[in-house]
């Protein structure tokens, strides 16, 4: 159990974390979200004392960092996996923070095993690449065998095989029931390994929810509907009401988006009228379009240049303005 | 403690270069005593006939400053280079008790630095006596009591240079820059500070130089005037721990 409380750090006259509270729960898998420069890594920074802050505490499981004798055993931290002397080996990097924290050189080998570095390990680091310093990182998190696990974008650089191991341990290791806080720009992979999510912009909190109800909460929601009785089936749900938007695709004539009611009401309303349907499903915006979302007016970095238009086969909605391109 | 001085140890010894300077700092005094023992006039009345041993003392003391050096250049690495990588981090991380890596760091980098110092002056003045022997020069460690001490005070000064490099490591944490400023201070800055002491007539307080002052106190018979021996190191062990005091006063403010 991760529990913070009024976090705030300044970096000059800039607030870069400002009066931050949330707690993680043992047991999940946390996504820790933001923009650049919304906060994530000095606030994971504070919380371990790394960085110095103004005011607020964090404590793992009521203690705080600062305060273990053995911090290792309590928390395991990656937080840039590039923090590495080139010149020495990845098992003597390990050694020395086994070391540290009395932890006997045989767990070093342990850990190089889990990740999957044993025959690289007595190599330096300057011939490591990133995905394999990150693998070290992660094996330093684990040294210690610890109840809780802080990982600063742990997926940078490692390969599709790589990410989906990480995304299935960290998920094993929740499930074992510790407290694993993980920040991720990769939303694909948050969605599929976060069970909740801390949202942060600007230094604050932003939401603190499951990954569904953010996703329920911010992203779009429609259903997919395939009749070659298209424009009675308009003429039908619209006159039922409920429905805000019913779009049609000109390259597919006979399909349409219908916003405003259930994938369960459509096929009602084309049962109970012996409409045929070829499709019907639920479509959901991606946690990434959730993200932008929730964070557009938290975004301490905006790209200058527009990219190239691209024609999105899944167009934003337009709540409340009732178009009925599909059923003309 | 002592895991955090074992912690210490191995991420001293599992870096070459560190290898490298202990043994460029051993060699160091080693070679030039054994080619000044074998074809210069070491020994020769050149005290007023006090003896071989005076002479050969000096010459191990004079040319151990570059291993004093070396070793405080390693001292000194061994802060700002985990500041240079981050590993900082990773080491508070694992430890969070500042003060206790701070001194682990000093404890274990004076003891490297004592025993590599303690080998280099011991074998080179060894070698010196093997060699003056054999040129019929009588050569005795136990001549005067003041040859110990100086060879003593090499360890000394060695230890206190290496913790003049970790506070300053401390204090600027940039890597060249300390660097820069371990060695300049002593071979440079405080060559300068004389200078203007000396000509705006203020010599005497030239002997207040910490570094100038120490190594007087390498003189077999050091000048009457300065600090002496003891007077001297504790005068520079003084300065450079106030300098470690000063960068974990700021250590302590400051992000990892």
């Amino acid at each position: 159990m991760i529990r913070v409380e009024n976090l705030t750090k300044r970096f000059g006259t800039a607030i870069a974390v400002d009066d931050l509270s949330f707690d993680v729960a043992p047991g999940k898998v946390t996504g820790f979200l933001g923009p650049n420069g919304a906060g994530k890594s000095t606030t994971m920074r504070c919380m371990v004392g790394l960085d110095r802050f103004e005011h607020g505490t964090t404590t793992f499981a009521g203690q705080p960092y600062t305060a273990m004798k053995a911090p290792l055993h309590e928390v395991g931290l990656l937080l840039d996996a590039g923090f590495v002397h080139p010149a020495r080996s990845g098992r003597n990097h390990l050694r020395w923070m086994a070391a540290t924290n009395r932890i006997a050189s045989s767990r070093v080998d342990e850990v190089l095993d889990l990740v999957g570095m044993t025959d690289a390990a007595d190599k330096k680091l300057r011939s490591y690449s990133l995905g394999m310093k990150q693998r070290l990182g992660l094996a330093g998190a684990l040294l210690g065998d610890p109840a809780t696990v802080i990982l600063d974008e742990p997926g940078n650089g490692l390969d599709p095989e790589g990410i989906r191991w990480i995304r299935d341990f960290l998920k094993y290791l929740a499930g074992e029931g510790r407290t694993v806080l993980v920040s991720s720009h990769l939303m694909a992979e948050m969605a599929l390994m976060a069970d909740d999510l801390l949202v942060i912009g600007r230094g604050r909190l932003i939401e603190q929810s499951t990954v569904d109800d953010f996703v329920a909460h911010h992203a779009a929601s429609w259903v997919q509907v395939q009749s070659p009785q298209l424009v009675e089936l308009a003429k039908l749900l619209v006159a039922r009401g409920g429905v805000t938007t019913f779009s049609g695709d000109p390259a597919r004539p006979d399909a349409a988006e219908v916003h405003g009611v259930e994938a369960s009401v459509v096929g009602e309303v084309a049962a109970a009228n012996q409409i045929v349907l070829h499709e019907l499903s639920m479509c959901t915006q991606s946690l990434e379009d959730a993200f932008l979302q929730a964070t557009a007016g938290a975004q301490e970095y905006h790209s200058g240049a527009t990219a190239p238009a691209v024609a999105s086969p899944l167009p934003p909605p337009s709540p409340g303005a009732a178009t009925e391109r599909g059923a003309s | 403690m002592i895991a955090t001085m074992n912690a210490e140890w191995i991420k001293f010894r599992s870096i070459f270069a560190n290898w490298v300077l202990v043994a460029i700092g051993v060699a160091f005094p080693i070679v030039v005593v054994v080619l000044v023992g074998s074809l210069g006039d070491i020994g020769i009345d050149s005290f007023g006939g006090v003896g071989a041993g005076r002479d050969l003392t000096e010459l191990v003391t004079g040319t151990s400053i570059v291993t004093v050096f070396l070793l405080g250049s390693a001292a000194t690495i061994s802060l700002t280079a985990e500041f240079a990588h981050g590993t900082i981090r990773t080491t508070y991380a694992a430890t969070p008790n500042r003060f206790r890596v701070l001194l682990a760091k000093l404890s274990v980098n004076s003891i490297i630095i004592a025993v590599t110092t303690a080998v280099a002056v011991t074998v080179a003045w060894l070698a010196g006596a093997i060699i003056l022997s054999g040129r019929d020069r009588s050569v005795s460690f136990t001549e005067v009591p003041e040859i110990r001490s100086a060879m003593l005070g090499v360890v000394v000064l060695a230890i206190i240079v290496g913790w003049f490099g970790v506070g300053v490591g401390l204090v600027i944490r940039n890597q060249p820059a300390a660097l820069v400023t371990v060695v300049l201070w002593p071979l440079l800055i405080e060559g300068l500070l004389a200078l203007a002491l000396t000509l705006s007539g203020a010599e005497d307080a030239t002997k207040w130089l910490p570094y100038g002052a120490s190594i007087n106190a390498l003189q077999v018979f050091p000048p009457e005037d300065s600090l002496g021996r003891p007077g001297a190191f504790i005068y520079f062990g003084g300065v450079s721990l106030a300098i470690v005091a000063f960068g974990w006063f700021l250590d302590n403010r400051r992000d990892a």
